[in-house]
């Protein structure tokens, strides 16, 4: 039986306001805890949120870049759990009316094929504090100086199918919010957060099975890895007949495999009802057209200019190369296979092709080392 | 032990009659303090009206207002002794709201209206009591104790915020802040024969307000005249960054309309409100009322408002879930009580709400919880949202017909300590003639009018959005006209 591996990813990106999505506190770097909270963060009693302006432009930003409708009626709701690290016992949230609807990411396949991924929403909400659980002889640290940072959560329609196209679709997300100065993209810093629903189905067929969740997945590579022995796991249950349980799982990078971190039985009641201490958010066509003109030259489009031969600067950053080198590699499939099977000296061919399509701009050592990783 | 000057009896004087006294270097604002603090040390122990009382801060603050008054720059309230409910936040003094949870809980910050008052100079005598986390319509469920009635010491004041109304009502302050999510402004007001105001839903700040139900929470003044009230919401009204929620609308000057005639004003009276559930004494005070006002040229006409039947229900729906959600804050973790040694992190958050909260709170969570809970969610909370459209919408097409509202605030004078204990859903229908504003977000002010044996009753006033002057100008037209607020019960 050939299986098909079906993958959705949630990124929770850390917008880079200057200060907290409902709060003035700062989101600076900060070594020391709770020195980067008042008493909104806190959830003192009689605080309110007040919204944060810059996060909004941010995310509309993102919309315009993903082509998404940017809703101008939505609003925040109130998502209930009980956890140390959540100050109010609720997390201020969008639920029924996120801010960006029906957007899309166009990622560069190896094979140079362009491949449309959907993204269903994305949504603004604040983060929690962190929980440290070393270091406190038996108890729990909680430092409160991420809670409330501003959060864009963006949803990928299942549209991915392998590992790869999983890396490459977050590849080129993580090089579109930093393009868009709206992200830092630290994966370990955890301002570029992702999580990886997984379910596989019989290929050809077209229904949604039983997924599974991978959360805290903090580097690409881990990512890649996650996804495969998770995909082989499910496929092992069901061939022997097993169902898969709706599931959060780890990815335990030193014994290669998902553990389970706890059963969603469907999901957890989060008792979701409209936040009541905050207006919707209403967006005028007028700013979000001020917005527009702010946007800068996106990966796509500097993708255009080299295929038209536009541009005209060095390059130095590796995802641009990358994408030209997967161009080239589309552009000549039998010099490509002819390398894979051996023939190491159509390597510099390769190079030289990409170096004349950048127009000379791309750094040789840095298309050779690409072009190795790729091929 | 402070020499009390038995002739002067400042404690019977307004607001508006002691700002001039001050303005006029007749009395010091540190005298007037003083005698205030002796009063509360005298008779607050009869009322239990107080939780804490502050009594350094206030000389203090006296001196400085004193320095003020001198300099010429003094506002109205400058130098007036006045309480906060202890759910406003006071930065540095201890806000309780009324629980074991917050017993020692101070918070860093001031609520707006506190800041507000603060600024225009007014002096903080103490926290009043109410009851706990302002769930209650008799103030009987303090952690801290009842508070009694001044007029009938077996009596309850009513809730929540029954400790500011008290304290008004005995002469242990000049003017309290109330909240008000159902009526906890205006019913207390209206069993302790004072006024208490309520404005539109965003016209005062909530920001440090201890949030019950975010939808329909309010804060405002209770005083014992309507020109009092004025000159407070002068002060507390406007705008505040601080709260998402609060309107971005000039404030009219309150006290300016204050006398305007009320030749041809048409007042509603809702049939539903004067069903055969009312006492016939409050009945009888409340038509008098209405009376009274026709003779200064009102015209009184019958309105319906179809849906109020299902203002307590909806309101309670609301309320609950709202409560639990803004409760659930209180986990022992960054503030406030925390259980002894918890083992874990479910025993932390078990025992510390099991202990730190009192039963009717507890019994609200759970029953606020119930009805947000997946499968519940829309046959109960967004249904009662629904319906609070619907009673919304019974006074805007009223409002087509008639200018204000007119209508008993209580339908019963002040009842019995432990009456009504063993029967929550009487408790709640206490609120049955107060609710409706919340929920519509109606500006609403209770003024007493009368009394049913020696317990006081009062007649509610609501207009549309943003009227609080036009509601403001009729209950101090009826006061100009009677001597309600002029009566004082005895043994204070």
């Amino acid at each position: 039986m050939n299986w098909e591996t079906v993958i959705g990813l949630d990124v929770h990106i850390q917008l880079m306001t200057k200060s907290k999505l409902f709060s003035g506190a700062s989101t600076a770097l900060c070594a020391e805890p709770n020195t980067q909270t008042c008493a909104i963060d806190l959830g003192l009693p009689g605080a309110l949120p007040v919204l944060n302006k810059e996060a909004v432009m941010m995310a509309i930003k993102f919309g315009l870049a993903i082509g998404a409708d940017i809703c101008n009626f939505s609003s925040f709701a109130r998502k209930h759990y009980f956890y140390p690290d959540l100050p109010k016992g609720y997390q201020i949230t969008q639920h029924l009316f996120p801010l960006l609807k029906n957007g899309h990411l166009d990622i560069i396949l190896d094979d140079g094929q362009l491949k449309q991924i959907n993204i269903t929403h994305a949504l603004l909400e604040e983060d929690a504090g962190k929980s440290l659980h070393t270091d406190f002889k038996g108890m729990t640290g909680i430092d409160f100086n991420r809670a409330g940072e501003p959060l864009l959560e963006i949803v990928s329609a299942p549209h991915l199918h392998t590992p790869t196209e999983a890396v490459t679709y977050l590849k080129t997300l993580h090089t579109l919010v930093r393009y868009l100065k709206i992200c830092d993209g630290n994966l370990q810093n955890g301002s570029f957060r992702v999580d990886a629903n997984i379910s596989v189905r019989p290929f050809g067929t077209h229904q949604l099975n039983a997924k599974t969740e991978i959360k805290n997945l903090n580097s690409f590579r881990f990512v890649e890895k996650a996804i495969e022995v998770e995909a082989k796991r499910q496929i092992n249950l069901l061939t022997a007949g097993i169902k898969i349980t709706q599931e959060t799982r780890l990815y335990d990078a030193r014994k290669n495999e998902t553990c389970l971190m706890r059963i969603k039985e469907g999901a957890q009641d989060y008792r979701y009802f409209p936040e009541p201490d905050l207006l919707p958010i209403e967006i005028s066509e007028a700013w979000i057209k001020d917005i527009k003109l702010t946007l800068p030259e996106l990966p796509q489009a500097r993708y255009q200019c080299f295929i038209e031969s536009k541009f005209s600067e060095p390059i130095t950053d590796s995802s641009t190369i990358e994408v030209l080198t997967k161009k080239i590699i589309g552009d000549y499939p039998n010099e490509t296979s002819a390398y894979r099977s051996g023939k190491t000296k159509l390597l510099e061919f390769l190079v030289g092709k990409v170096i004349q399509a950048s127009q000379g701009n791309a750094s040789p050592v840095k298309v050779r080392r690409i072009l190795e990783k790729l091929l | 032990m402070f020499f009390i000057r038995m002739g002067k009896k400042m404690h019977y004087k307004t607001i508006a009659a002691l700002s001039k006294s001050l303005q006029q270097k007749e009395i010091s604002s540190l005298e007037l303090t003083q005698y205030f603090l002796a009063r509360i040390a005298q008779f607050n122990p009869k009322i239990n009206a107080y939780i804490a009382v502050c009594e350094d801060m206030a000389i203090n603050a006296a001196k400085k207002a004193d320095d003020t008054l001198a300099k010429g720059t003094a506002t109205p309230l400058t130098g007036i002794p006045i309480a906060h409910k202890d759910n406003l936040c006071t930065k540095g003094i201890r806000t309780t709201c009324g629980s074991k949870m917050l017993e020692h809980f101070i918070p860093p910050y001031d609520a707006t209206i506190v800041k507000k008052l603060n600024d225009a100079g007014a002096i903080l005598l103490g926290k009043c009591n109410l009851d706990e986390f302002a769930m209650g319509s008799s103030d009987e469920k303090s952690y801290f104790g009842p508070t009694k009635n001044p007029w009938d010491l077996e009596r309850v004041p009513g809730g929540s915020s029954g400790g500011s109304a008290a304290a008004v009502a005995a002469n242990l302050a000049l003017a309290a802040t109330g909240t008000d999510t159902g009526g906890s402004i205006r019913q207390p007001a209206a069993f302790c024969g004072v006024i208490g105001l309520k404005g539109t839903y965003g016209r005062v700040s909530r920001h440090g307000m201890v949030a019950l139900a975010s939808s329909l929470d309010h804060c405002g003044p209770i005083t014992r005249t309507a020109e009092d009230a004025a000159i407070i919401l002068n002060s507390i009204a406007g705008f505040d960054p601080s709260d998402s929620t609060s309107i971005d609308k000039p404030i009219p000057n309150y006290t300016a309309s204050l006398n305007d005639n009320i030749k041809g004003l048409r007042i509603g009276l809702p049939k539903e409100f004067f069903s055969d559930q009312l006492d016939p004494d409050v009945a009888n005070a409340v038509y008098g009322a209405a009376k009274e006002l026709e003779k200064q040229g009102a015209i009184l006409k019958e309105v319906s408002l179809p849906c109020s039947h299902l203002s307590i229900p909806a309101y309670q729906v609301i309320t609950t879930a709202e409560a639990a959600s803004n409760l659930a804050r209180f986990d022992g973790v960054r503030f406030g009580y925390r259980c002894q040694e918890p083992k874990n992190l479910n025993d932390l958050y078990e025992r510390t709400r099991a202990e730190g909260f009192g039963d009717e709170v507890k019994h609200r969570i759970m029953v606020g919880t119930y009805l947000l809970s997946a499968g519940y969610n829309d046959n109960y909370y967004i249904k009662a949202q629904k319906i609070r459209r619907l009673i919304s919408n019974d006074y805007l097409k009223a409002f087509e017909k008639v200018d204000l509202i007119l209508n008993p605030t209580t339908t019963t004078p002040a009842f019995k300590l432990g009456a009504k204990s063993n029967d929550r859903v009487a408790m709640y229908f206490s609120d049955s003639l107060t609710a409706s504003a919340n929920l519509a977000g109606l500006p609403s002010i209770s003024v007493p009018c009368g009394f049913t044996n020696h317990l006081p009753a009062g007649f509610l006033l609501t207009g549309n959005i943003f009227e609080e002057a036009k509601i403001l100008n009729v209950a101090h037209r009826y006061q100009l006209a009677t001597d309600w607020h002029l009566k004082f019960p005895s043994g204070f």
